[in-house]
């Protein structure tokens, strides 16, 4: 397993939000973790990344605990996180973005640079460009890449296709299903947009206030049963 | 595919109304490289200039005011790394100031008393030379203390806040309420610190007489080489791989450690060369002054650091100098005029700055020399409109 969670308990003081949470995602699987609004999912996202500091409960990734590590530990140790929203470092260039990380990753290099923009070529006439003078389509491409340049072997993705016009979302589909294809990558998705997320992923998961209620191949849920189960 | 990534010259740290065309590679081979190198050698050459004629044509007593003003800018450079390039508003660099500033006042004292002790301690019923004093005997340790106890200040301040994520203006007003205790301590240890009055009537400066043109001169020359060095390093910063992550950090502190940084180190090295450039500053400044209390290291004159940066331009690298110098020559001129005037003017000026020049005066160059030319005949549309019809 590259990453599992077990008896994950967190809370923002004394206010408990994730109750018992446990996770498994096989190298190279794609779990989709769906849920309406405010059930827990970016704090989930969040303590597997190590912002959050759980109350109880464990985190490994490739079979090490890393529940105490910092984010820079877990992303050295293969996690790559795109946080939901899209802003970036606007005030660096495209190519500073991705150079940037370049720089910082203990497996980035200019190849894995030229790998990321094979898989997302709407950036390359835009390298000059600042970030923050790019569109949300483009800006959240960027933020993929960037996470991408780390050559994670886990991506974790918050709500990538959010506000993104549906041209974009194929793209980002796309970039998806061939770093999949390629292999090595394995996936936990957060996601609105039922479709997208079932289309992608190999197991879900729902959540519904802090807990997972239900879980399962994706193949088995219909994603008008899935819309309705996630109706607010 | 290959395609090769390009990082866009001057970039750290522009604001979002400046825009950058695509794929905007530094062109240092071609005639525009030429003659931005051209345009460059000619600043220098002019900066140069000046700096020599300055001292023949202008009186001792303004000499020594520009002097002052250099050493200012040298603190706003050093400010606009922390604030400007990194997002960290500091209210209280006047504390980085005020400890190189008495670091170097320290030896001052000792070097007059000789064997005995600095004259405000025997006012203050002092018999012997308290130990912290004592190593300040030596210029060898009191300036290269002057520069790395504010560091080392820094660095400590900066680990313990920014580890805990304390940014933006709880930062701001914990650096504030710093420069504040800072400088009701001074005031309080009478004894140690020379109090209110602070250090000055120094007999000598390194072996100068102070007053004498000469030395005058020569302090204004060391302020002027100060200032082109610390320009010069602060340029290659945040040209470098450091400088852009700074900015990354300012953007985007979280999305930074996602991707694998610890900001807190990037955050903590820019502040502490902040505060050691602050230092340096205030180490100059008691020579040329020849005094520093604790009127110039508290609340006020932090503030007027920032107020500096503001107008002249933060996260611009000629910005802080011009408004440290525009800042400080309005400040004596009109202090000359209308004594109480000043403080109000300045308010007003870092408001219109805040509100509509975010990147002063420097930003306002840069979009004046964007606007589009006058074609020689005609609207640019009329031209723009024939073109495309014939």
């Amino acid at each position: 397993m590259i990453l599992s969670v077990k008896g994950l308990d967190v809370a923002y003081g004394r206010a408990p939000v994730l109750h018992g949470i446990d996770l498994e995602i096989p190298d190279d699987g794609f779990v989709c973790l769906l849920g309406r609004n405010g059930v827990g999912k970016t704090t989930l996202l969040n303590t597997v990344m190590g912002v959050l500091s759980p109350s109880a409960g464990q985190v490994h990734l490739d079979g090490r605990d890393v529940t105490g590590a910092s984010p820079c530990a877990r992303v050295a140790g293969g996690m790559g996180y795109v946080p939901q929203g899209r802003d970036g470092f606007s005030h660096l260039t495209v190519a500073e973005n991705l150079e940037v990380v370049m720089e910082a990753s203990v497996r980035g290099d200019r190849t894995a640079v030229d790998e990321v923009l094979d898989r997302f070529p709407r950036l390359v006439p835009l390298l000059g460009r600042r970030a923050g003078n790019l569109s949300g389509g483009q800006k959240q491409q960027l933020a993929m890449a960037r996470a991408l340049v780390t050559r994670p072997r886990l991506l974790v993705l918050d709500e990538p296709t959010e506000g993104i016009q549906p041209s974009i979302i194929d793209e980002i589909e796309d970039a998806l299903v061939t770093l999949r294809q390629a292999g090595g990558l394995a996936f936990l998705l957060v996601e609105q947009y039922v479709e997208f997320a079932l289309r992608l992923a190999d197991t879900y998961a729902v959540m519904e206030s802090g807990r997972i209620v239900d879980t399962g191949p994706a193949s088995s849920l219909h994603a008008d049963d899935a819309s309705r189960l996630l109706a607010v | 595919m290959g395609a090769e990534v390009v990082a866009g010259n001057d970039t750290a740290g522009a604001t979002p109304d400046q825009s950058t065309p695509d794929q905007s590679t530094p062109d240092q081979a071609g005639p525009s490289g030429r003659r931005r190198l051209l345009r460059q050698a000619a600043v220098v050459a002019a900066t140069a200039a000046v700096v020599v004629i300055l001292p023949l044509v202008v009186s001792e007593f303004r000499l020594a005011l520009l002097s002052k003003y250099l050493v200012f800018a040298v603190v706003a450079i050093g400010l606009n790394l922390a604030w400007g390039y990194g997002g960290m508003l500091s209210l209280g660099h006047g504390v980085f100031f005020g400890l190189g500033a008495y670091c170097t006042g320290m030896y001052l004292k000792l070097a007059d008393a000789g064997s005995g002790l600095p004259d405000f301690m025997g006012y203050n019923g002092v018999t012997s030379l308290p130990s912290m004093w004592a190593p300040f005997r030596h210029a060898w340790f009191a300036l290269p203390a002057a520069v790395l106890l504010p560091m080392g200040i820094a660095a400590l301040l900066g680990a313990l806040v920014f580890r805990r994520r304390v940014r933006g203006a709880y930062f701001a007003l914990l650096t504030q309420a710093l420069a504040a205790a800072f400088a009701i301590l001074l005031v309080g240890q009478q004894a140690l610190t020379g109090g209110t009055n602070g250090l000055t009537n120094f007999s000598t400066v390194f072996g100068l007489e102070p007053g004498n043109p000469r030395t005058t001169q020569i302090l204004f020359f060391a302020a002027a080489t100060t200032l082109a060095v610390a320009f010069l390093a602060v340029r290659q910063i945040v040209t470098s791989r450091f400088g852009r992550l700074l900015v990354a950090v300012r953007d985007g502190e979280d999305r930074v450690r996602f991707l694998g940084y610890d900001a807190t180190r990037v955050k903590v090295v820019a502040f502490a060369l902040s505060a050691g450039l602050a230092g340096l500053a205030g180490a100059l400044f008691v020579p040329i002054v020849g005094i520093v209390s604790p009127a110039d290291v508290g609340v006020v004159p932090s503030i007027e650091m920032v107020v500096w940066v503001a107008i002249g331009g933060r996260a611009t690298l000629v910005g802080p100098i011009i408004g440290a110098l525009v800042a400080s020559y309005a400040n004596t001129t009109l202090s000359e005029w209308y004594p109480d005037g000043w403080l109000y003017l300045q308010g007003a000026l870092f408001v219109v700055a805040v509100v509509w020049a975010p990147r002063g005066l420097a930003g306002l160059a840069d979009k004046f020399r964007r606007l589009p030319r006058r074609q020689p005949s005609g609207r640019p549309s009329e031209v723009a409109v024939g073109a495309a019809s014939s």
